[in-house]
């Protein structure tokens, strides 16, 4: 037998496969296409970018996602091919040559894949670019390039890996008694029995899970319960599929009333039966579905929420603030020096300067306890009369000993307030912060604003202030920039600001820390920030659901081909077609839409966790998540309702070939 | 008028591409009485599965017609042969084609489930018949579990369970060992004292030895029948033996 024999063996071999051999090809040049961007992305990014470590988590993901999945492909692709490798063997080719047409089969797929997937790759790489430097709002460079690198590594991968695979395959050849690749994948299956141990780890995992994410009380830990509570559902969801499933459905079965009826008759009983070959893939999806959902809503919820978050943490362009050294002499006439600097520069309009305390306390039943944890909710303000009138109105007096208070928070209500040994009488509750007063963590903290009467009552609790006098009060400049100045300008200008008129050595102010936060900065910071986290959401997203389609469309096939005969026996005896049609769309539908019920609440019960940590994040409004989290779940059940379609169109056909 | 009536059926199998056409059955009439076992012997290629898949109202003849029961099978709409086939016709197959998704308690049952019998006329039914045919010790095992022998008990009580008019069998021993055979031969023999009419499609000698008559088919025709008469199961053995022999030498009829 010569080559050109084995060559034309093996091409027929992928024609009489096309139907499995097609998807499989498609879904390798989508990874090769997603590998190649995501890594020459990431090699043009500034190293220290949000970007790039957001690109490098995207390759990360793909690569060891391409591996598994191509592992999963390949593996179904033989479990169907044995019976025809069988015949071959028992047609008189040895196995060796069976292994050869194999290899040649293989190598020729892999090549396609390789080729047209990397053309694809660096046509697409322009546009996925130009898509992620529209989100970051960054220029893009606009010449073509290729990234040889990029090209390298990923013919690197998706090589080791097919050669990984090939391995795979020419040792199941040998390993294999010809009878066995006669029958194939026709071993029968017997049914699963109620593992009571799997069935109870599922509900308890998952309970766990669930009960830690709506428990989460504090902000700052939500992250690290996040992860834990998601590791645990994710391990129940398995168990829950592979036992508490076959539970359930035994429980059905036991019903003798519901179980003696057509469609539940056919679909429970197969259901049964199959459950431990799907239960895998079942969970799969489910937690893929999951893993979409929650990477789309939550990144487009804070693309989106942006804008809102920057009105949120700044009022004008730029905002100095600085806390002054205890060594300085006379520091109020020095700290109005520097003001008066501020103020002189012909650029700078709309100044505001005032000065207050801004620090971390506890405050339970109107008691403040500053401390040095930033985690212990709230942010207690402190200011004078005379500072706050620079910034607004005060319709009200206060006398000595009397505050006005403003509390964000829910707290018992009394008519005294005490900051650490300091006890003063509440005159007035004040509705609304003034606009230069806020808290920038309002959504981790409660804010706590209190009014007093002078500087007297001022000093005091400075005196009782814990770290030492000189961390007690921030001096504030706010300001706007002259509009001449671009946004890039303006954030040169800010930072050229602080280093003439506070941070100079002409400057006789000492200062212990100074901090500038500039609009344009966080703009840009933001912008980079929640676009590429975006990009990197709808990457993953792309990623995940063609890993779903291919899960669901190889398990149609191979379902279809086990069901073909078992629906033929069952006309025979006396079932009609109109009853075959529904008792297979009935049974699809639950298979199809299970997973997706069981991600659904599973995603909404994570919704809360997800918002704390969203808050933490700036989110500006956490009920918006609500509608995002919805909005995602519409759009995913509409791409998986059209692959439902598709896939059970496929399962059809192969049922009903004689 | 008989039970069962076939007369003049002719099949003709056109290929849709091309016009020649292969004419499986020529011309085929016999009739069957109530209380009759009933076999159907030839050579593969004579049409004999052709005639089976007919009366099972799986294939459609090409002209004349057949009655069971005086109702006319060859004119039964589309949308009430499935209920026909599930409420009138019983069927034992060569290979069982028992589902192994179900339990044995519940291959047997799907006929009445699918013709949607409440749960307690199941029972009733289902108990006595899986004690006629000694395998309600296997009612809650699944068919991958037990033997062929007993996979074909199960397969019969499946076909038993609605009653039906006829029991249409296709080689219902050509998967078995000997042993298993012969249980099965003389549990059709049982039923057929029961009442139950049988017709036995085979290329087996010893399973057509059971019947009371044996039709022979070749080319499309019933090219001779034979009665048992007063001969007892070696007799009849020996004599479908010659008749066989007789056939496929020379073609002569012998009586």
């Amino acid at each position: 037998m010569n080559k050109s024999f084995y060559t034309s063996l093996a091409l027929s071999n992928i024609r009489k496969n096309s139907l499995t051999y097609i998807p499989y090809i498609i879904v390798n040049i989508g990874l090769i296409i997603l590998m190649y961007n995501a890594f020459s992305l990431t090699l043009e990014m500034d190293q220290e970018s949000n970007t790039r470590m957001f690109l490098t988590l995207s390759y990360v993901i793909t690569g060891i996602f391409s591996i598994i999945f191509i592992i999963y492909a390949n593996s179904f692709l033989i479990k169907r091919r044995k019976k025809e490798l069988g015949l071959f063997h028992i047609l008189g080719m040895e196995k060796k040559h069976i292994a050869k047409t194999m290899t040649i089969e293989h190598i020729l797929v892999s090549i396609v894949n390789l080729f047209i997937g990397l053309i694809l790759a660096v046509v697409s790489s322009k546009l996925i670019s130009l898509v992620l430097y529209k989100l970051i709002q960054m220029e893009p460079s606009y010449d073509f390039f290729i990234s040889s690198i990029s090209l390298k590594y990923t013919i690197a991968l998706f090589s080791a890996v097919y050669l990984l695979i090939l391995i795979v395959n020419i040792f199941q050849v040998y390993r294999v008694k010809p009878i066995d690749l006669l029958r194939g994948s026709e071993v029968g299956e017997k049914e699963p029995k109620i593992n009571w141990v799997t069935t109870l780890l599922g509900i308890i995992f998952i309970g766990i899970g669930y009960f830690l994410a709506l428990s989460v009380k504090h902000i700052m830990t939500a992250l690290a319960v996040f992860m834990l509570a998601a590791i645990l559902v994710i391990i129940g969801t398995y168990f829950l599929f592979t036992g508490t499933s076959v539970a359930i459905l035994k429980l059905m079965k036991s019903n003798k009333k519901f179980y003696y009826q057509t469609s539940h008759f056919i679909n429970i009983s197969s259901m049964i039966y199959r459950m431990k070959q799907n239960a895998a893939s079942l969970a799969n999806i489910c937690i893929i579905t999951s893993m979409i959902l929650v990477s789309i809503s939550t990144t487009f919820c804070l693309y989106m929420d942006m804008e809102a978050q920057i009105n949120n943490r700044v009022v004008t362009d730029t905002l100095v603030s600085f806390q002054i050294d205890d060594s300085n002499e006379e520091p109020d006439l020095l700290v109005a020096d520097v003001y008066d600097s501020f103020r002189e520069d012909a650029l700078i309009q709309d100044l505001i300067t005032f000065e207050y305390s801004k620090q971390s306390a506890t405050f339970d039943d109107f008691n403040v306890v500053y401390t040095n944890e930033f985690s212990e909710q709230t942010l207690a303000i402190v200011i004078t009369m005379d500072e706050l009138k620079k910034i607004s109105d005060v319709p009200y007096l206060l006398a000595k000993d009397e505050v006005a208070v403003y509390y964000s928070g829910e707290s018992k209500k009394t008519d005294t307030l005490s900051i650490q040994e300091n006890h003063f009488k509440v005159k007035k509750e004040i509705e609304e912060l003034p606009k230069y007063i806020f808290n920038e963590f309002h959504n981790s903290t409660e804010t706590l604003f209190v009014v007093v009467k002078d500087t007297e009552a001022y000093n005091k609790i400075e005196a009782v202030y814990p770290n030492g006098p000189e961390y007690f009060s921030t001096y504030n400049v706010f300001y706007n920039l002259d509009n001449s100045l671009s946004d890039a300008e303006k954030i040169i200008y800010s930072n050229n600001n602080r280093t003439n008129y506070i941070e100079n050595d002409n400057v006789p102010l000492k200062v212990n820390s100074t901090l500038i936060s500039s609009k344009q900065e966080l703009e840009v910071m933001l912008i980079e920030m929640y676009g590429s986290l975006l990009f990197l959401g709808c990457f993953l997203g792309f990623l995940f659901i063609m890993m779903i389609v291919l899960i669901i469309y190889y398990k149609q096939i191979n379902e279809g081909h086990d069901d073909r005969e078992r629906y033929q026996i069952m006309q025979k005896v006396g079932l009609s077609k109109r009853e075959i049609k529904k008792a297979i769309s009935s049974q699809i539908l639950m298979i199809f839409f299970i997973p997706v019920i069981v991600a659904t609440i599973h995603v909404v019960v994570a919704c809360p966790i997800i918002i704390k940590i969203l808050a933490m994040m700036g989110l500006s409004d956490p009920n918006m998540f609500y509608s995002f989290m919805f909005a995602s779940l519409i759009v995913f059940i509409t791409i998986y309702g059209i692959i439902y379609a598709l896939t059970a169109r496929t399962y059809y056909k192969i049922v009903n070939t004689k | 008028m008989s039970f069962l009536e076939v007369n003049n059926v002719k099949k003709i199998y056109t290929s849709r591409f091309n016009s020649n056409k292969v004419e499986a059955l020529t011309n085929i009439s016999f009739s069957v009485e109530k209380d009759e076992f009933v076999a159907i012997m030839g050579e593969s290629g004579s049409g004999k599965t052709t005639l089976l898949n007919i009366l099972a109202t799986l294939d459609s003849a090409t002209s004349g017609e057949i009655k069971l029961n005086g109702a006319n099978i060859t004119s039964i709409s589309e949308r009430d042969i499935v209920a026909f086939r599930r409420e009138k016709l019983g069927f034992v197959f060569q290979d069982f084609n028992l589902l192994n998704t179900f339990s044995n308690k519940d291959n047997v049952l799907l006929p009445l489930v699918l013709a949607k019998k409440s749960v307690n006329k199941m029972q009733e039914a289902l108990l006595p018949l899986l004690n006629s045919l000694d395998i309600a010790h296997l009612q809650d095992k699944f068919p991958y579990e037990i033997s062929g022998g007993q996979k074909q008990r199960v397969a019969i009580a499946r076909a038993l369970i609605s009653n039906p008019d006829i029991i249409l069998a296709d080689e219902p021993t050509g998967a078995l060992d000997s042993k298993s055979s012969d249980q099965i031969l003389n549990l059709f023999k049982d039923i057929n004292k029961a009442g139950q009419c049988i017709l036995m499609v085979t290329h087996s000698i010893k399973a057509a030895s059971m019947a009371n008559r044996i039709l022979f088919i070749k080319d499309g025709e019933v090219y001779h029948q034979l009665y048992r008469g007063s001969m007892n199961n070696d007799e009849l053995y020996n004599t479908i033996s010659n008749t066989l022999s007789s056939i496929s030498t020379q073609g002569n009829t012998y009586e």
